[in-house]
């Protein structure tokens, strides 16, 4: 049956409940411990000063959207399913007051496309809480930032170190060596829960809830630190981009965008009182301008040793080296940015050579050709930051006008000035786009599938 | 889609005849247009429910909600029973309708067009990026053909059909006869 639009008859019923207590009939169980495991090592780097079961709730309803998310695939005509979950927290009627379930089922909503019912029962085995341990987080912490291993994150918390007490909160797991360090009392230091699914039956792979994730892990660590801000690393194409140029009958991706980070303020507001604020101190500059920005720093920051492509050292290992593919979306804009900001790149980066004239002979001799969905991201990857290039034409204007007025009213600042900044930084994507295919030979397969003018 | 796997969904069959007609000279501008327009009436068909339609109807009625903030909000409201990609962007289009001072019926027309158009162009990507997986290289012109198709005229008309209830046939003129030749300048 071909689904167009989620309706009451595709609903999909999960429990997100102890072993002990029993899912309702026809419900598939997520089973906190089993399914949703939280890492007690990881919980003990958050919950420093005092154990706060209320907030770790919010990682298990975290954990329960991301299972329901891998659960059910999208389906290919109409993307949007109907989820009707069952959580178990330690404080039911906080999680059933009626604003928390409508801020719950807005912002899951809204960053999935999908349709979200929720329910809560009590825990009947309370989480076990982990030792406290000393970690000193200095007199005052004006905001936390995520991240990562990648080129936004190390750029922005060089930029805004300068005149903030930032505190680092890791978005995915740590390295091994970074683990073993961590012992000795580095808070936050991965996100304290993992998600598990019954072997073969992880049936959708666009990971559109990893946003929730990773906005519900900053706002608890921002809670725990007394931050009143979290900082979004992301710039305007990464943030603004894939809501703009959208394929298909895909639904936007609102994943690190204000209107959805301003219904997850709104969530954590009403279950805690009070919630800090996720600020965008980079959203209306290219990535290309934030690179740019911190190299110029004293001292640069480094930069050369991130990690843009989220491709596995098995599908890009070459000569016992991790490379990036070179040709996904997230590569093929940090090659634009790092052109733009004119930073070198050392030869072994990237797997595949954005010179070639094919796709298909543009790894090293001796590896096969790219796979067939390594050449679809390659050619979406393209694609995305061409068209990209062409929002700014007149014909796009009412999406713009409608974009900049869902983002201003998300920022609560002035409607035309936020069409201003949104006419700003494509046109400087459109810019840097533009320079870096000049860049290449013209008849690279990068020059061939773009089509904005050179 | 910078960050994480992209995912790319399979053209309905109703995109897949525009993208053959964007795709080769031998057709008109107008059987593009022509093929846009089916395809949009098609995907409302398809992905816009009754009770969708009705829900709208009663949300933006300036008789039952006296302020346009009211109406916005209930619009706004239909965004927590209803979901998908279609029904979202008609909910977003016709909430900025409403902010732009547009009541009732307009505001749904405005609305709906707009819906319509974004889902005009979001096609038009899906098909160039779909005609590049076949050959590694962009079709010359296609680009042009598809953004050209998606006439703003024509889907304002497309939008009134819509909300009127019209049936009106959605399927595309053939020309496969042996008769049939392009058309005479």
């Amino acid at each position: 049956m071909k689904i167009y639009a989620a309706t009451d008859a595709s609903v999909r019923l999960v429990d997100a409940v102890d072993i002990a207590q029993a899912p309702r009939a026809g419900a598939t169980s997520a089973v906190i411990g089993q399914h949703l495991k939280l890492s007690t090592d990881d919980l003990a780097t958050y919950f420093f000063a005092g154990w706060k079961p209320d907030l770790a709730d919010l990682l298990v309803v975290a954990a329960a959207i991301e299972f329901c998310d891998f659960l059910v695939r999208c389906p290919s005509w109409g993307w949007a399913r109907t989820f009707d979950v069952r959580v178990a927290v330690h404080s039911p009627e906080l999680w059933e007051r009626p604003d928390v379930i409508d801020a719950l089922q807005d912002a899951a909503g809204h960053l999935t496309g999908d349709l979200w019912r929720f329910s809560f029962v009590k825990r009947l085995v309370p989480l076990t809480a982990p030792k406290e341990r000393m970690l000193d987080l200095g007199d005052r912490v004006d905001a936390v930032i995520p991240y990562s291993n990648g080129l936004d994150s190390r750029a922005v918390a060089a930029l805004t170190a300068t005149d903030s007490k930032l505190v680092r909160v890791r978005l995915g797991a740590a390295p091994e060596d970074e683990r073993r360090y961590s012992a000795s009392g580095i808070p936050f230091k991965a996100v304290p829960f993992k998600v598990k699914l019954p072997r073969g039956r992880r049936n959708e792979s666009s990971a559109r809830s990893r946003g929730f994730k990773f906005a519900a892990v900053t706002a608890i660590a921002a809670h725990l630190a007394g931050a009143k801000q979290i900082i979004v690393t992301e710039s305007g194409q990464g943030a603004l981009g894939p809501t703009l140029a959208v394929t298909g009958q895909s639904y936007p991706d609102y994943r690190v965008h204000p209107t959805f980070m301003v219904r997850m303020e709104r969530l954590v507001a009403a279950l805690y009182g009070e919630a800090a604020t996720f600020q965008f101190p980079r959203l209306w500059s290219t990535k290309g301008q934030t690179v740019l920005a911190a190299s110029m720093l004293v001292g640069g920051a480094h930069l050369a040793d991130t990690r843009s492509c989220w491709q596995q050292a098995r599908q890009v290992g070459y000569r016992e080296k991790w490379r990036q593919c070179g040709v996904c979306a997230a590569c093929m804009l940090r090659r634009v940015s790092m052109h733009a900001a004119s930073i070198p790149e050392a030869a072994d980066t990237y797997l595949y050579s954005d010179e070639a004239s094919d796709l298909a002979t543009s790894g090293p001799n001796d590896l096969p050709p790219p796979s067939a969905a390594m050449r679809a991201y390659a050619i979406a990857g393209v694609l995305h930051l061409d068209h990209l290039a062409e929002m700014t034409l007149a014909l796009h204007r009412p999406t713009l006008a409608r974009a900049s007025a869902q983002t201003a009213e998300a920022m609560r600042i002035d409607r035309d000035a936020v069409a201003d900044r949104y006419q700003e930084v494509l046109s400087q994507h459109a810019e840097e786009w533009r320079a870096y295919r000049r860049s290449l030979p013209i008849d690279s397969f990068v020059n061939a599938i773009a089509q904005a003018p050179l | 889609m910078s960050d994480g796997p992209h995912k790319s969904l399979p053209m309905k069959p109703r995109w897949k005849r525009v993208a053959e007609r964007a795709s080769k000279p031998a057709y008109t501008a107008e059987q593009v247009h022509e093929a846009v327009d089916v395809a949009l009436r098609e995907d409302w068909r398809a992905e816009v429910s009754k009770a969708f339609r009705s829900a709208l109807d009663i949300a933006v009625d300036a008789e039952g909600s006296l302020f346009a903030d009211q109406a916005k909000r209930n619009v706004e409201e239909l965004g927590r029973k209803f979901a998908s990609p279609l029904q979202s962007a008609i909910i977003g289009e016709v909430v900025g309708a409403l902010e732009m001072g547009l009541r009732d019926r307009l505001a749904l027309e405005a609305g709906v067009a707009g819906a319509l158009a974004q889902r005009g162009y979001r096609a038009a990507r899906q098909i160039e990026e779909h005609l590049v997986r076949e050959t590694g290289r962009a079709v010359p012109g296609l680009r042009d053909r598809l953004q050209g198709a998606v006439s703003q005229d024509r889907i304002r008309d497309a939008a009134k059909d819509l909300l009127s209830g019209s049936r009106r046939r959605a399927r595309p003129s053939r020309q496969d006869g042996i008769e049939d030749g392009p058309a005479l300048p």
